[in-house]
């Protein structure tokens, strides 16, 4: 057991969901999920950039229809996947900012935004580490200290790549990533707190996770307080944005009908008409039949559409049936009949669309689902929970628990003929480490090349690629001499590392799988870490920028407002006029050349309206200084909403 | 802890790790026994650099020996039960690599 510090250090649980974020942290006996500045338990998972500065969150989502090229978004969809990579193709169409590839043979996709007029390409990993900066801010403000460590959570369905960028991305935010955890796994330690069983006897659940993006399912045993992911099956790319997209063709294909024009080259008309769908998805989940409607949509046509809830089911049916197919898979996998499963815990903002629960229930021959957990919170309490295990911070009930997590895909390597040879199966508890011996093919080889995949398939070329390295200076003898004892470790991140030792030779080779494809060299991540402070700096900048231009136009108001309540006996016409001609040539100054300008400028403004009002005289300057701080709270607070802003 | 990963990597056999020697266990409790250990020996319970090894070695010897316990009647079931109409590590044949 390690030691609590002696230092006031939290770990946070963070889930990076593809649409929203959310984050928790384990503090004085219990899970508190954080509420951003905005109030917002779930952050929009949205970076954007406009003319002044780079926005996070809550900010980025809501100008999106204003500024739809550099607000950036799904981020989760690209991270750890190749530019060519079909399911990355099919998105781009989708997406309304830029992506492209890097050019190397890596061949990884990049985010190209404007900012300030210059070009500027982002990888997914750094723009995930945006969002994790921003619920790393988030959970700082709340507790008052710093935070270092965290555990992310992603899809159980992610591959390696996507685990390993996953984790640079926490990196580049500056946070040290003690674990990356399943979704639905952290879900069950949610419900596993929830019911707080510490029944002897062995339960089995059943976790449906379906969010924005990314769809999974887990069967766990959970006895005492050891929890058992038993298998994993899902789907990578699919979730309440594939439902969005259909709701949006469908109305693009009747604006098309009913104007004979096509709206969707107007990224904004897109942009607003999707945010509408979006809201008319969570509507059905609770009415049956909702509006959609845009004003002045596209060519100044106004657009209005009914929706019923069955016909947003027939729209996304082949997505909720194609859902089912790895609830079948899992509970094969487990090897367990449908009657042993004692609960259904729905996970995520998709799990309310009751037709995916009539299935998921009708699946179950009518068993009722549990949904007495916060389905958009559940996977951050969860990895909250799993940040103190880890850590060692959390109360005694927390301490006992443990979490046995699986590999999600087997593993294993290319042999004589394309043939994918297993060392790792699917399913496996992590860590895990297995050994194997291979020889050569052919009389005198002195090297052999060492092909590492996953997925399912007997055939290599159906799996998918994850790297290769090569063995060389094996002592020449006759084929079928020479023993290869290939070695594969998962940790309990779900990450690979392969090695290969000549037993006659002893050399030894190894690589952390990742680095091959998609992974970011440790060098990316140095450099992208440094850019991130950069950037924080920025931010850092232009805020004060935006608050001292704040706390100059507040002044002007005060100024203005001294002046008109000062009457004719105290202050004479033309002094009046003089100062009122100041102060619009302020306002003028503020309007025009105010654009550019930094704190230092709308400092040094302020200051020359100040020395405006002390040469007048002593009487005057009295009354105006009394008028302008009168309210002096009310001064305070207009500064407050200024720093907020 | 450290006393339990040090028993679990010195023990000989998968009946030892998982201390049942000599008897004759159901499918249920070896689970249990397993979870009972790991709680004990994993790394995120215990400090000692060799609790990985320690966690490996037991899940591999849980691995095996629930495999055993397959071809009783198992209203749990046995987790990876696909493993075993594939060819255990024991038969594993050399494969060719190119």
């Amino acid at each position: 057991m390690q030691p609590a510090s002696e230092e006031k250090s939290y770990a946070v649980g963070i889930d990076l969901g593809t649409t929203y974020s959310c984050v928790g942290v384990y503090k004085d006996g219990e899970v508190q999920i954080i509420a951003n500045d905005q109030g917002n338990r779930t952050t929009p998972s949205y970076v954007a950039w406009t003319e002044q500065e780079r926005l996070l969150g809550d900010a980025a989502k809501n100008q999106v229809a204003s500024n739809p090229t550099n607000t950036v978004f799904d981020a989760k969809r690209l991270i750890g996947r190749r530019f060519d990579d079909p399911i990355v193709q099919a998105d781009l169409k989708l997406w309304p900012f830029k992506v492209v590839s890097d050019g190397t043979k890596d061949d990884k996709p990049l985010i190209e935004i404007f900012y300030q007029g210059v070009a500027k390409k982002f990888h997914p990993e750094e723009i995930s580490s945006m969002i994790l900066t921003k619920m790393k801010q988030t959970a700082e403000a709340y507790l008052g200290h710093r935070v270092r460590e965290a555990v992310i959570t992603v899809p159980a369905y992610f591959n390696d790549a996507q685990r390993q960028a996953t984790k640079d991305a926490g990196e580049i935010a500056g946070l040290r990533v003690l674990r990356i955890v399943n979704e639905p796994t952290a879900a069950a330690i949610a419900y596993g707190l929830d019911k707080s069983t510490s029944a002897q006897k062995e339960t089995h659940i059943l976790v449906f996770d379906m969010g924005g993006g990314t769809f999974d399912v887990s069967v766990l045993a959970i006895q005492e307080s050891v929890f058992e992911v038993k298998a994993t099956a899902g789907d990578p790319h699919l979730g309440g944005e594939d439902f969005d997209n259909r709701i949006l063709s469908h109305c693009i294909a009747d604006f098309r009908r009913k104007y004979q024009s096509d709206p969707t080259r107007n990224q904004r008309a897109v942009r607003r008409l999707r945010t509408q769908c979006e809201r008319a998805k969570r509507l059905l989940s609770t009415q049956t039949s909702v509006t959609i409607e845009v004003d002045s949509l596209h060519e100044g046509n106004d657009f209005s559409i009914r929706l019923s809830r069955a016909k947003f089911e027939e729209l996304c049916l082949d997505y909720f049936k194609k859902a089912m197919e790895p609830v079948e898979q899992c509970l094969k996998d487990s090897n367990l009949p449908q009657k042993a499963i004692s609960d259904i815990v729905m996970v995520g903002g998709s799990t309310r669309i009751p037709k995916v629960q009539e299935l998921i229930k009708a699946f179950f021959h009518g068993k009722e689902l549990c949904k007495s957990i916060n389905p958009d919170e559940a996977v951050a309490y969860g990895a909250a929970v799993q940040a103190a295990i880890v850590s060692g911070h959390g109360s005694e009930e927390v301490q006992n628990m443990l979490l046995l997590d699986v590999a999600p895909l087997s593993l294993g390597i290319e042999t004589a003929g394309g043939m994918m040879q297993v060392l790792i199966e699917r399913n496996s508890t992590v860590s895990t480490s297995k050994s194997q011996d291979f020889t050569t093919f052919e009389d005198y080889q002195d090297h052999v090349d060492i092909s590492v995949y996953e997925g399912e398939r007997a055939m290599v070329k159906d799996n998918n690629f994850l790297g290769k390295f090569t063995l060389k200076d094996i002592p020449k003898s006759l084929r079928g001499v020479p023993k290869i004892q290939v070695t594969f470790t998962i940790d309990t991140n779900g990450i690979l590392q392969v090695s290969a030792e000549d037993a006659k030779s002893n050399k030894k080779s190894e690589i952390q799988i990742a680095n091959e494809k998609g992974r970011l060299t440790q060098n990316d991540i140095q450099k992208m870490l440094q850019e991130a402070e950069k950037y924080k700096g920025e931010d850092e900048i232009s805020k004060g920028d935006m608050l001292a231009k704040e706390e100059l136009k507040v002044y002007f108001q005060r100024f203005d407002k001294g002046i008109q309540d000062l009457d004719a006996s105290k202050l004479q016409e033309q002094d009046r006029e003089r100062l009122e001609k100041k102060l619009a040539d302020a306002y003028h100054w503020l309007e025009h050349d105010g654009l550019k300008a930094g704190k230092p400028e709308f400092e040094a403004k302020q200051k020359e309206l100040q020395a405006v009002m002390n040469t007048e005289t002593w009487t005057f300057a009295g009354h105006l200084h009394s008028a302008l701080y009168r309210n002096d709270w009310e001064w305070r607070a207009a500064l407050l909403v200024c720093r907020e802003f | 802890m450290a006393t339990e990963v040090a028993r679990v990597l010195s023990a000989k056999g998968h009946r030892q790790t998982l201390c049942l020697e000599g008897t004759t266990v159901t499918a249920d409790e070896l689970r249990r026994q397993y979870r009972k250990l790991a709680l004990l020996v994993h790394p995120d319970k215990c400090s000692s650099p060799d609790a990985k090894a320690a966690f490996q070695k037991l899940s591999e010897a849980f691995e095996h020996l629930s495999a055993e316990c397959h071809g009783e009647r198992d209203e749990g079931g046995v987790k990876r039960g696909a493993r075993c109409d594939s060819t255990g590590p024991m038969k594993r044949a050399k494969k060719r690599e190119r």
